[in-house]
């Protein structure tokens, strides 16, 4: 069903026990994105737009805000020896990820893929 | 051709999840090369092909006036969390637009108003709309991209 509502609070398994939808709700990833060296976006949601800052240093810009800019991320790269990051950069309109190859901590492109998970305003 | 539910008043997310569910994404060729600060390189802009289909869609966005809004709070001192956030939702939704007027909302969106406001306030533009294909092929020196010198405020194509 297109765009149909299933208004419940709770989700009861026969076995395995219930679950309140608010957590389902909260719970959710408010965006992602995957996108490659130089911002190109190949997959997202929630995001209007991403800003290729400098080497390995790209923001992904909301569409819906965040509540506060205290969400939380999580980040992965691609490749041997490089890792995702976030900085305390981030506001409630956008998350800036960094990719560092992992020896010497540096600046590297590379795909960048973060999930956000939070409160939207 | 695909016709948008009456979305004034449900939350911003939930319509993006229809558009998700609904329309193809858009991959535009428009980039938006601005620098915010002398110290550093030239900085990007690039759409993400679903938002710019909600763009193109219609009443789907909110105003971009509504994210000012909410910037304006946010820059306030003592900020914890936003509690006009129903300014995204039961403000009006936009109407249809063209790529380029996606492109200018995006700008006045994401962009930094220090720079869109004044961007051509200065020896040379601090902000060019260009295509993906006028960027370098490669990034190899991406930290020494600039805006050319050689281009004058007063042009509105680039060469």
């Amino acid at each position: 069903m297109a765009f149909g509502t299933l208004k419940a609070d709770t989700l009861t398994h026969s076995t395995a026990g219930s679950l309140a939808t608010n957590f389902v709700v909260n719970g959710s990833a408010k965006a992602y994105g995957y996108s490659n060296s130089g911002a190109t976006p190949d997959s997202s949601f929630n995001v209007a737009s991403m800003t290729d800052n400098s080497t390995g240093n790209y923001d992904f810009n909301f569409t819906s805000s965040m509540s506060n800019a205290l969400y939380q991320v999580s980040a992965a790269a691609t490749g041997a020896n490089k890792v995702n990051g976030t900085s305390t950069n981030n506001t409630t309109s956008d998350v800036n990820i960094q990719v560092r190859n992992l020896p010497d901590n540096t600046l590297v492109d590379n795909y960048a893929s973060p999930a956000v998970h939070g409160v939207l305003a | 051709m695909t016709v948008t539910p009456e979305f004034q008043g449900t939350h911003l997310w939930d319509r993006l999840c229809w558009a998700k569910e609904t329309l193809d994404s858009v991959q535009s060729d428009y980039r938006v090369v601005y620098e915010d600060s002398i110290d550093e390189c030239a900085k990007i802009l690039v759409p993400d092909p679903n938002w710019m289909a909600c763009a193109l869609q219609g009443g789907i966005l909110p105003p971009v006036e509504v994210y000012w809004e909410l910037a304006k709070d946010e820059a306030e001192e003592g900020f914890t969390k936003h509690t006009r956030g129903y300014l995204l939702h039961n403000t009006k939704p936009v109407d249809a637009m063209t790529e380029e007027q996606a492109i200018e909302y995006l700008i006045m969106k994401d962009v930094p108003q220090s720079v869109w406001r004044v961007w051509d306030e200065g020896n040379k533009p601090k902000m060019v709309i260009c295509r993906k294909e006028q960027l370098p092929g490669t990034r190899e020196w991406r930290n020494a991209w600039k805006i050319s010198e050689d281009l004058a405020t007063n042009e509105t194509v680039a060469a």
